[in-house]
C-alpha cells in the first residue's frame, strides 16, 4: 500500500512539473509577443476563467454543450451498433452502407456544418454533426469486430449445439467489446470537438461554441483561451469517466475481474 | 449402438479433391483410430461426420439425431471464460438447470484432474491443461459420437498416457462411438479397437487392423503390440507410391 502511494505521489509530481514547464513557455512567449490581443498571459486567462465560473451562463453553456454531445454520441452508438451488427452479418447491407460511410468520412466537416445549419435548428445542428462524425467510426469498428470473431469458436458452439442467445452472449459480445470500447473513446474525443465547432457557426443560445464566437466578436482573447481550456478539460474529464465505465464493462464482459483461487 | 456408414462421399476444396467416392463403415461402441499422414483428409472426414462441413455428394448414415462431442486439434476454449464456465457453456441446453450443469462440470473436471483450476482462465493454463479442459468439455457433453482430432499433439508421453487413460475410462462407461485421428502409431495401438490406415488426398483406405487385446492388458504384452506395429507400419504398395509422390 505504501509503495502504491509513493508511486502515485511521484506520478503527480511529474505531471505538475510538466504543467509548470509549459506554463513557463507560455509566459515566456507572452513576454516576447507583448500583445494581449494575440496572446494573453496565463495569469490573465486564469483570471478570466475565474470570472466565467461565477456566472450562470457559463454553467448553462457547459451543461447544454455536454447534453448535445451526449445525445450525439448516444445516437451514434445505437445506430452504429445496430447497423454494424446487421452489416457484419449481411453482405448486402454492408455493400449498401459501406459507400455511404466512406462518403461521410471523406466529406469536410465544414460542408456538413453548413448543410446542418440549413436543415436543422441551431440547437440540433451540433447533434447532427456529432452523429455524422461518430457513427462511421462506431459502425466500422463493429463491422470489423463481427468479422474478426473467431470462426473456430463458432464452429465449436455449432458442434455442441449451443443456442443463439448463448453464442451471442459468450462469443460475439466478448469479441466485440474491445472494438466497441475503442470506437466509443475515439468518438467521444472527436464528437466533442466537432460539436463545439458546429456551435461556433450555429450559435445556439447556450453553448460553449457560441461563447467562443462571442469572444471572437468582442476581441476577448482571454475569454477565447479560457473557453478553450474549458473544452480541453471537459474533453479529458469525459474521456476519463467513459474509459472508467467501459473498463468496468470490459472486465465484466470478459470475466477477468473475478479473483482467482 | 448404431454404426456410421459413409457412402461414396465427395468433397472438394477449391481444386483439391479431398474425398472422392469414399466409403467406409464404423461399427458402434468401438474406438476407431484414423491413421495416416498429415493432410490426407482425416480432419475433413471428422468435419463431415460432425456436420460442420457439408459433402458435395454422397451420404452419411447413422449421424442424424445423434449428438457429437468434438475435441479439436486446438483447444478452442473461450479465452474470456473460466475453465468451469467453458465446460458449462456446452451444457447450456442439455442440463435442465444450472445446478445440474455445475455438477456435471465438476465431475468431469475432477476426472481430468483440474478441479482446483476451475476458476482459472485459459491463458493461465499450460497447453496440456487446456487440452484436458477441451477433453473434459467433450466428456461433459456426453455426445453419442466422440470425435478426437489429434488431441495429444505436442504433449509429452506422461501426459499423453494419462489423457488416453481418461478417454478409456470415459469410453468404458458411456460407450460412445469414438473416432480418433492420429499419426502416432503408439497412440493408435494403445487406444483403438480398429486402426484404419489411410492415404491421400483423395482419402483412401489402405489397411484395417483389428486389435483384439483388451485395453488394460496392452502394456503387459509388448511383443504382440510390437508385432501389430510392424504390420501397421509395413510398407504398402499404394502407400509407398503416395509417399514417393510426396517427397
Amino acid at each position: 500500500m505504501k509503495v502504491f502511494t509513493t508511486a502515485n505521489t511521484k506520478f503527480l509530481f511529474k505531471n505538475i512539473g510538466i504543467l509548470i514547464f509549459y506554463l513557463l513557455i507560455w509566459q515566456f512567449a507572452y513576454t516576447i509577443v507583448q500583445k494581449d490581443l494575440y496572446l494573453p498571459s496565463p495569469w490573465q486567462v486564469l483570471q478570466r476563467l475565474a470570472e466565467l465560473v461565477r456566472e450562470l451562463h457559463f454553467w448553462q453553456a457547459v451543461a447544454f454543450s455536454m447534453y448535445r454531445v451526449g445525445w450525439g454520441i448516444a445516437l451514434s452508438v445505437v445506430a452504429g451498433v445496430v447497423l454494424g451488427v446487421i452489416a457484419g452479418w449481411s453482405n448486402l447491407c454492408y455493400n449498401l452502407l459501406q459507400p455511404l460511410v466512406t462518403a461521410i468520412k471523406s466529406t469536410p466537416v465544414i460542408s456538413f456544418i453548413i448543410i446542418a445549419l440549413i436543415w436543422f435548428s441551431s440547437f440540433n445542428a451540433p447533434v447532427f454533426i456529432c452523429i455524422l462524425m461518430c457513427f462511421p467510426i462506431i459502425w466500422t469498428n463493429i463491422v470489423t469486430g463481427i468479422r474478426q470473431v473467431d470462426q473456430k469458436l463458432l464452429e465449436m458452439a455449432q458442434v455442441y449445439r449451443v443456442k443463439r442467445p448463448a453464442v451471442w452472449h459468450r462469443i460475439y459480445l466478448p469479441s466485440l467489446l474491445p472494438y466497441f470500447t475503442a470506437a466509443v473513446v475515439t468518438s467521444l474525443g472527436l464528437g466533442w470537438k466537432v460539436s463545439v465547432a458546429a456551435e461556433v457557426l450555429s450559435h445556439p443560445q447556450h453553448a460553449i461554441g457560441s461563447q467562443l464566437n462571442s469572444s471572437k466578436v468582442y476581441m476577448d482573447a482571454g475569454g477565447l483561451f479560457a473557453w478553450t481550456l474549458v473544452v480541453i478539460f471537459l474533453s479529458l474529464l469525459l474521456e476519463k469517466i467513459l474509459a472508467h465505465c467501459l473498463n468496468k464493462l470490459n472486465k465484466r464482459g470478459s470475466g477477468y475481474a473475478k479473483d482467482q483461487d | 449402438m448404431q454404426k456410421i456408414r459413409i457412402n461414396s462421399l465427395n468433397k472438394k476444396f477449391q481444386n483439391l479433391e479431398v474425398l472422392k467416392d469414399f466409403s467406409i463403415e464404423f461399427s458402434g461402441d468401438k474406438i476407431h483410430c484414423l491413421f495416416g499422414p498429415s493432410g490426407c483428409g482425416k480432419t475433413t472426414l471428422l468435419q463431415l461426420i460432425s456436420g460442420l462441413t457439408a459433402p458435395d455428394r454422397g451420404t452419411i448414415n447413422g449421424i442424424a439425431g445423434r449428438s457429437v462431442s468434438y475435441v479439436f486439434q486446438e483447444d478452442r476454449l473461450l479465452p474470456w471464460a473460466t475453465v468451469k464456465e467453458n465446460i458449462m457453456f456446452v451444457l447450456d441446453h442439455k442440463a435442465t438447470n444450472k445446478q445440474k450443469a455445475e455438477q456435471i462440470s465438476e465431475k468431469y473436471l475432477a476426472l481430468v484432474g483440474l478441479s482446483q483450476f476451475r476458476h482459472y482462465f485459459p491463458d493461465q493454463l499450460s497447453g496440456g491443461m487446456k487440452q484436458r479442459v477441451a477433453i473434459a468439455r467433450a466428456f461433459a457433453y456426453q455426445g453419442d459420437i466422440l470425435l478426437l482430432d489429434e488431441p495429444f499433439k505436442g504433449l509429452d508421453y506422461e501426459l499423453k498416457k494419462c489423457l488416453m487413460d481418461y478417454i478409456l475410462a470415459y469410453w468404458r462407461r458411456h460407450k460412445p462411438l469414438c473416432l480418433f485421428v492420429t499419426h502416432d502409431p503408439d497412440e493408435g495401438l494403445y487406444l483403438a479397437d480398429t486402426i484404419h490406415v489411410f492415404s491421400g488426398p483423395p482419402l483412401g483406405l489402405t489397411k484395417q487392423l483389428v486389435i483384439n487385446i483388451p485395453h488394460q492388458e496392452r502394456l503387459d504384452k509388448p511383443a504382440e503390440i510390437a508385432e501389430l506395429k510392424r504390420t501397421l507400419l509395413a510398407p504398402n504398395k499404394a502407400m509407398t507410391e503416395q509417399t514417393k509422390s510426396r517427397c
